[in-house]
């Protein structure tokens, strides 16, 4: 029996089977209507073509915990979810709710095309028990939290992915639930959006909800979850702390990614033998074999000497790859995080001159003169792609653990103050004071104001 | 801070528990039971607005908008008024004009078919929403249900008309021959609600659907009276929905006396409380099928 007063949700060896063989599918699914109408039958052994989706499945969420649920594609992720929102039904285990007021959040939304946004809320309130008076009261604050007041009377089918997104956000948001289970929901928003549900959130939880946040962002995972829940093949391969479970996590795609790489590696070297083709840069279909081709297999953010990174003081970011085959014309490019937010900056080497991959291993090294971080804990992420739109060759930190790293403080007023007012970063910049007295005329004032951040003006 | 979020922290409601386990629902028929008329109950609100929400897309991008509600029985009724002037030896209405007797058989057949087809659609047509949603399945079939009344409302109307035009006077019965229509809407529903589950697992049903009903209603008393002692007859008495149609007849626009009034009573009391029954029965196997339903969507 779950313990309402601490677990709001309990997942105890949970296991759901599947069949994908259309000849069994339909015999399947009505023997087991049948079974369900004389009380019940034996669910958990598995019939001629059928396999474990989820697998013994255990774990539980804390009221007001943020719990990450992460996995390959193909982990059992998806089916999980579908039984914990009591879409399908188990074939073995025992999935327990403390509360009525649950609400998945994902892209779809269980918005309707044709209707407009308006009666989409209005639609949606009502199925997830609001009455009349209130769906009437809030429906303005739900479209002022949209922010689509302008298109809320156009159909749905309309709008972008973000504007869908956005809606089907701000009625979730209304329906006031215990538990969130979030579904990659932040994917199909811009950056703002992003923020804004990310504040959403937090606000959320300190107000004492909870939720399963499945996703595939580990940098997400990492800054929002408590604890995560690994899963791998229908089962679930650790439970425990972000940092831990991301690693584990990276491991195993690592461990499969190698395999695949291997795999394919040897099957485009035989077609290639045997067509007598070439490996080079050019020709249609090369990015996509490229792709797999190069790893990131290391990175180290430092100062110049390998010491620790102080804010404005030199820093070098060290890129070490394996490339299988030489490739031509490569950026090398990673993005910085700050606190919860990402990204906040971005840096790219080879744009003008772009870099060549030899067979083997590469190291790209970025220097900056003055590190414009403040003291903490930042983020980075590294991409590798081809020059001119040709693909991406590599990630590091976006389906896997981010490279995380540390600029040391110093007993400096400027950083006391940035931390102080909650600055992101710092601009290095020197200063003087002009020697002349004279008060200055307004036009002056605005040019000075304005010149430094209007390209245009300044010309 | 949101002006929401107070309430989950402040929060002392009653908890509910939700819980998904693997056995049947009708492990305990107590706890089915109970659950079913609380899903029932809580339906009536999302029920209403899918029913104006249908209403809103079936007409909301037709030329014609909400007047295609009553376009279609005008139409039939316009046709087959004015289509059998030539006046067949083989139509054969009893105590009515062929017409007037035509015209109110297609619209019974009409009521059972529209019931069931928007019944029997119930998986299919809302694959996309059971894949990620948890709604009640009772919402679904009362905003059919509210559709299905409303359609009849209309062909009530247009009937009311018909009876003008043929000059048929109405029975003192004629109230129970408005139940007999809302037996054929249970029943219509409840042969829906039985035919959900396989029609969305499998597409016989379907291809069978575009020509039985039709051949059903053709060996019932729908488009002309029987002359007794015929094969005709035999035939429509074979028909387990015959005698629903004729009594409906019989209590609409038949002769008057209280031997008609008692068996009226009689009839409807008993088949009200039997088609319920079914339907509650359908009710239920749709309700234990869904999960596997939506399951042969997913996968």
């Amino acid at each position: 029996m779950i313990d309402s007063q601490v677990n709001i949700l309990e997942v105890r060896k949970v296991s759901k089977r599947f069949c994908r063989d259309p000849k069994y599918a339909i015999k399947y699914a009505l023997q087991d209507i049948v079974g369900d109408l004389r009380g019940g039958m034996d669910r958990d052994t598995l019939r001629p073509g059928e396999f474990w989706a989820n697998r013994d499945v255990s774990f539980e969420v804390k009221r007001g915990e943020v719990v990450g649920l992460i996995g390959h594609n193909g982990a059992g992720k998806s089916t999980l979810i579908n039984l914990l929102s009591g879409i399908l039904k188990p074939s073995a285990g025992a999935i327990t709710i403390a509360t009525n007021k649950v609400v998945l959040m994902d892209h779809n939304g269980g918005l309707s095309a044709k209707l407009s946004g308006r009666e989409n809320i209005g639609n949606l309130l009502y199925m997830n028990g609001l009455h009349g008076p209130e769906v009437a009261a809030c429906m303005d604050e739900v479209i002022a939290f949209s922010e689509l007041r302008e298109f809320i009377d156009a159909p749905v089918g309309s709008y972008s992915l973000g504007m869908r997104v956005r809606l089907s956000f701000a009625i979730n948001a209304r329906l006031r639930p215990d538990m969130f289970i979030v579904d990659e929901a932040l994917n199909g928003g811009d950056f703002r959006f992003q923020l804004k549900f990310k504040q959403f959130l937090d606000e959320y939880v300190a107000s004492g909800g909870s939720i399963l946040f499945a996703s595939h962002d580990m940098f997400a995972v990492q800054s929002f979850c408590k604890r995560v829940v690994l899963m791998d093949h229908g089962t679930v391969v650790r439970v425990g702390d972000p940092t831990e479970v991301i690693h584990e996590y990276t491991r195993i795609g690592a461990a499969r990614a190698k395999t695949g790489a291997v795999a394919r590696t040897f099957a485009f070297e035989s077609e290639t033998r045997d067509n007598g083709a070439s490996l080079t840069s050019d020709g249609i279909g090369m990015a996509s074999v490229v792709e797999e081709v190069v790893t990131v297999e290391s990175v180290i953010v430092a100062s110049p000497d390998g010491g620790d990174l102080y804010p404005g003081m030199p820093a070098q970011v060290t890129v070490g790859c394996y490339a299988r085959q030489a490739v031509q014309d490569v950026i090398c490019g990673c993005e910085i995080g700050v606190g919860d937010l990402f990204p906040v900056a971005s840096i790219a080497g080879g744009l003008e001159t772009p870099f060549d991959l030899k067979a083997g291993w590469n190291t790209f090294t970025c220097t900056v003169d003055r590190l414009p971080l403040l003291p903490g804990k930042h983020v980075m992420t590294i991409v590798i792609m081809k020059s001119g739109g040709g693909g991406t060759l590599a990630f590091k930190g976006y389906s896997d653990a981010p490279v995380i790293f540390e600029v040391k403080g110093s007993a400096d007023p400027l950083f006391n103050m940035a931390l102080y007012r909650k600055n992101l970063m710092f601009i290095p910049a020197g200063w003087r004071k002009d020697e002349q007295g004279a008060p200055l005329i307004a036009e002056t004032v605005a040019t000075h104001n304005i010149a430094p951040f209007d390209v245009h003006s300044s010309q | 801070m949101l002006p929401w979020f107070d309430v989950i922290a402040e929060s002392d409601e009653i908890i509910d528990l939700l819980s998904y386990t693997y056995e049947s629902p009708l492990a305990s028929p107590l706890g089915f039971l109970r659950n079913s008329l609380h899903d029932l109950l809580t339906s009536i609100d999302p029920a209403y607005r899918l029913f104006r929400r249908n209403l809103a897309l079936r007409y909301r991008y037709s030329s014609l908008g909400i007047a295609w509600s009553v376009a279609p029985a005008l139409i039939i009724s316009l046709v087959m008024t004015v289509g059998q002037r030539a006046k067949l030896s083989a139509l054969y209405g009893g105590t009515v004009p062929p017409q007037f007797y035509a015209v109110f058989g297609l619209f019974i057949a009409l009521t059972f078919v529209e019931a069931m087809n928007t019944q029997r659609l119930i998986f299919s047509g809302i694959s996309h929403q059971m894949m990620r949603s948890r709604a009640a399945i009772e919402s679904l079939i009362l905003a059919g249900a509210a559709e299905n009344a409303f359609n009849l409302l209309v062909k009530l109307i247009v009937l009311a008309g018909v009876f003008l035009i043929f000059r048929v006077p109405l029975a003192p019965t004629w109230p129970f021959g408005l139940v007999g229509f809302g037996m054929i809407l249970i029943l219509g529903t409840a042969a829906g609600l039985l035919l959900a589950p396989f029609n969305a697992l499998r597409d016989d049903i379907e291809n069978i659907m575009m020509f039985f009903p039709w051949v059903f209603f053709a060996a019932a008393p729908v488009f002309v009276a029987a002359r007794p002692h015929t094969v005709l007859a035999t035939v429509y008495r074979l028909n387990p929905l015959s005698s629903l149609i004729d009594m409906t007849r019989t209590a609409t626009y038949g002769s008057a006396g209280n031997a008609v009034f008692a068996s009226c009573a009689t009839y409807f009391t008993c088949g009200i409380i039997a088609s319920t029954f079914v339907l509650f029965l359908t009710w239920a196997l749709c309700r234990i099928s869904k999960p596997y339903v939506v399951e042969r969507y997913l996968v």
